[in-house]
């Protein structure tokens, strides 16, 4: 295994100095706890009804208002799920229980037991796939889900109304996400339309859709088809290049590649391979994995998150990993590991610059839940908190102070000020 | 007794030790298998040595060798195939698609009409038509060495008597008394897990040959500046010692185990080329496949064939409680392809309808799916197949509630499983040994075969 790199200053001292004020990781507290009924593996903040989305297992969709929890320094806002009255009721309640927090000074890290956590059921919508649902995204009024049956589907985010769906790979279908318009209206851009998808599947492509008409734009190919040892494999991982040009896709035995959306082409390849455990001698089997991928806000560097090498392939027994590379040069810059063994599902980067970002990882495994904050010097979190169960997905509300999490037992949100 | 057996025992041993290096080196790994679990190489197989000289002393059989084998028995092999850790039947024989403990993979249809198999399994499905499949079993135990034993032994533990396992009784009533193969050859070649059949009561002299370091027995090959005529004088050596041993200390039921040891060394050796794939041709090679488990399973064709009664394959390691389904996306696919060559390789040979194949776990996989989507263990509702010898070709057994979490038709035991085994195979399960004065049958009392999987 690779070292993480050297040189690394404490994390006490490196933490504060950068954090925005809604942003202190070491402030990190569980405020409350909506329950699905079974795993959630994707989530999207569906900003225009201002509400987390989240799907899973059981394939359906379920809402969280955010109006009950709103950012860092503002009031309780007009709450748009479900009956208005509980809605403005749990208001109330979430407000007096993080004001008792507050009062009593703790930090919660996500005890189950802890009284100032409130709990709810999280509001099912509607019904999206008769199978597993792995990733979410939104565009302006429109929802695509992704699953393991094989489809993505286009929804009226509004209604609920199945707008198309579309077979989408040859296996489950593992990520999708958003890809940005080209700047200035570049002619790829124009004749998709507003707004492209890319998706990944066990089929081992990445696919770009036109976000309008589900139409297929093109077939991203590399990724080899077998594990090493000849196994299957999985892509579970996608990202788009904040310019649009540009989507990464990583998979199981470690190997990302970067490709240019306008011309198919391979930009970049590398293999990390620390994600990937295969455990010849004792359990003649694998675990690990890229599970998360997403370029630094610049676009110069990819994230990767994962676990390390594995004790005991059995389970999620090692530790959590980060690595972040300089793709364009196919260069390790940062590889950080945590103690705490857990796999890393999911990824964000917090601020603007690429090297001194935050990045915040989510996942869980032999350790318990992980709730990981990163300062890419350090070769370890500089924080690392305990969801209540195993995360698969995170999204960090910067300026509102804000976390939310999805994964077993339904949504979390956190307060990070 | 055994003091005594167990003082004279360590001197014979050091000497032969001297005197024949190579081979005894092999002799005493193969004697150790017989301890089972927690067994010390070398020193385990001495004491396992003095139970070869009780069973002697008390069986109703004689101890030089197996009988010989019936007429109905002739001919009949076995091949287990052994998931070790646990496999999962939802992911395997019997899918609940569309209910919660389901997960995500779906069912396909197969040759056998009305029955559904994981999808995963496209291959098996093809061939559903010549395989039995019990998914009724309920056994209790649900912690991985303890299950393991009563699977393998077909019997709860007993503190009073150590019962051997179902593959070392097959070994011994299906071994052909002239033959110089081993009876029972038993490759467990990954470390989690790893087991070494119990001969129990039967002594050390059942032990099967382990192959756990790869596909070919070690310490086989003479010491380097061992030639054929040396080694026939270190032989004819080794032959006086033991007659002079046997007359003056230890009496001739011990060094008839030693014999049969070094008899089984020879006839390794003889037949070290059985262990050669590269003996195979490409398409056979290919046609298996290149993984551990399809060579594993090449070498078991390959040995059945040449007359090998029992040979016993484990593949590890499905314990997933952590990531169940990405880790049966890499097993499962394996094990189908694997396991429907070799169905398909005995049947196009002529040599199914005379071999039993077997696919058995410890136990199967919990209907829940825990917050790290895996599966726990679970031995309250799973699976097993069967195909060949014995096995009536298309039969779906017993039935569990739609979410797997119980059995609601045909409920079978450890016991009724054994029992089945041997019926498949011709072999009575009322059939007694001796332990002393105690009759010992091969099944557990209360056994009941499942009759409708057998033809």
């Amino acid at each position: 295994m690779n070292a993480p790199n050297a040189g690394v200053s404490s994390a006490a001292s490196s933490s504060a100095a950068s954090a925005p004020a809604a942003f202190t990781p070491q402030a990190a507290r569980l405020v409350a706890a909506l329950k699905t009924p079974q795993a959630l593996l994707a989530m999207v903040r569906d900003a225009n009804r201002n509400r987390l989305l989240g799907a899973g297992l059981d394939g359906q969709l379920y809402a969280v208002d955010l109006a009950i929890w709103p950012p860092a320094g503002a009031a309780n806002g007009n709450a748009t799920d479900g009956n208005a009255t509980d809605a403005a009721a749990a208001a109330k309640e979430a407000a007096a229980k993080e004001a008792a927090a507050k009062a009593a000074g703790g930090k919660d890290s996500g005890k189950k037991d802890a009284a100032d956590v409130l709990r709810r059921d999280a509001v099912k919508l509607w019904s999206l796939h008769d199978n597993y649902v792995s990733s979410l995204a939104v565009h302006d009024e429109v929802l695509v889900s992704a699953s393991f049956d094989r489809t993505l589907a286009w929804w009226n985010a509004a209604t609920g109304e199945r707008l198309r769906t579309v077979p989408a790979h040859d296996g489950w279908v593992r990520k999708l996400a958003i890809v940005p318009g080209l700047p200035g209206g570049a002619a790829e851009t124009a004749a998709a339309g507003s707004w492209r998808v890319v998706s990944v599947g066990d089929d081992m492509v990445a696919k770009v859709w036109d976000g309008a008409t589900g139409a297929l734009l093109a077939t991203l190919r590399g990724h080899a088809p077998r594990s090493p040892q000849g196994f299957a494999t999985a892509l579970y991982a996608v990202a788009a290049h904040p310019s649009g040009r540009f989507v990464a896709a990583a998979d199981r035995a470690g190997e990302c590649l970067v490709w240019e959306v306008s011309t198919g082409a391979v930009a970049a390849r590398f293999t990390a391979a620390d994600f990937y455990t295969y455990d010849a001698a004792k359990r003649a089997r694998s675990i690990g994995g890229i599970r998360a991928l997403a370029f630094s806000p610049d676009g110069s560097k990819l994230a990767l998150a994962g676990i390390g090498q594995v004790t005991n392939v059995d389970g999620f027994v090692g530790p959590a990993r980060l690595e972040l590379w300089d793709w364009q040069a196919a260069r390790r810059e940062y590889a950080g590991q945590a103690k705490h063994q857990a796999i890393q599902n999911d990824l964000q980067f917090v601020a603007a610059s690429a090297m001194n970002d935050w990045v915040v990882t989510a996942g869980g495994g032999d350790g318990g839940g992980a709730l990981a904050f990163w300062k890419p010097a350090d070769a370890a979190p500089v924080h690392l908190a305990k969801p209540e169960g195993h995360a698969q997905q995170l999204l960090v509300d910067l300026a509102g102070g804000r976390l939310f999490l999805a994964g077993h037992g339904g949504f979390q949100i956190w307060r990070t000020n | 007794m055994a003091s005594h057996a167990a003082s004279h025992a360590y001197h014979r041993r050091a000497m032969l030790r001297g005197a024949f290096a190579g081979v005894a080196g092999f002799s005493a790994a193969g004697l150790s298998g017989g301890l089972g679990s927690g067994g010390v190489p070398g020193l385990g197989g001495l004491s396992s040595l003095f139970r070869v000289g009780e069973v002697a002393v008390g069986a109703a059989e004689p101890a030089a060798g197996p009988a010989a084998t019936p007429l109905k028995l002739a001919g009949k092999r076995v091949i287990f195939l052994w998931l070790a850790g646990g496999s999962s039947q939802f992911e395997m024989w019997d899918p609940k698609p569309g209910r919660e403990t389901g997960g995500p993979f779906r069912s396909i249809a197969t040759r056998v009409p009305g029955y559904q198999i994981g999808e995963l399994m496209p291959k098996t499905a093809a061939i559903a038509d010549r395989l039995a499949v019990v998914r009724s079993l309920d056994t209790g135990i649900s912690e991985h060495e303890q299950a393991a034993d009563l699977i393998s032994a077909g019997r709860p533990k007993e503190p009073a008597l150590d019962y051997p396992e179902i593959g070392v009784v097959m070994a011994k009533e299906l071994a052909a008394r002239e033959s110089t193969l081993p009876d029972y050859v038993s490759l467990f070649t990954t470390s989690e897990g790893r087991r070494r059949p119990r001969t129990g009561f039967l002594g050390a002299r059942h032990s099967p040959l382990l192959l756990e370091q790869g596909l070919r027995p070690e310490f086989v090959t003479p010491p380097e500046g061992v030639d054929a005529t040396r080694y026939a004088a270190r032989e004819e050596l080794r032959r006086l010692m033991s007659g002079r041993f046997a007359e003056r200390r230890a009496g001739a039921d011990m060094v008839d185990g030693y014999n049969a040891a070094y008899q089984r060394v020879r006839g390794l050796m003889a037949a070290d080329h059985l262990f050669d794939l590269e003996r195979e041709s490409a398409d056979a090679r290919e046609r298996y496949g290149r993984t551990p488990f399809g060579e594993q399973c090449l070498l078991a064709r390959r040995l059945i064939e040449a007359g090998v009664p029992v040979v016993k394959v484990a593949r590890g390691f499905w314990d997933s409680h952590h990531d169940n389904f990405e880790s049966h996306r890499e097993l499962v696919p394996d094990f189908d392809h694997v396991f429907s060559v070799l169905v398909s390789d005995l049947a196009e040979r002529g040599l199914l309808d005379s071999t039993l194949v077997m696919v058995l776990s410890e136990f199967g996989r919990t209907p829940t799916i825990n917050k790290d989507m895996g599966r726990d263990h679970y031995a309250d509702a799973w699976s097993i197949a069967l195909a060949g010898c014995g096995v009536r070709g298309g039969v779906i057994y017993g039935k569990t509630d739609e979410d797997g979490r119980k059995v609601v038709d045909g409920r079978a035991t450890a016991w009724d499983l054994a029992a089945t085994l041997y019926r498949a195979v011709g072999i009575d399960p009322k059939k007694e040994y001796h332990w002393g004065p105690r009759p010992v049958p091969l099944a557990k009392e209360d056994a009941r075969p499942i009759e409708a999987v057998l033809s």
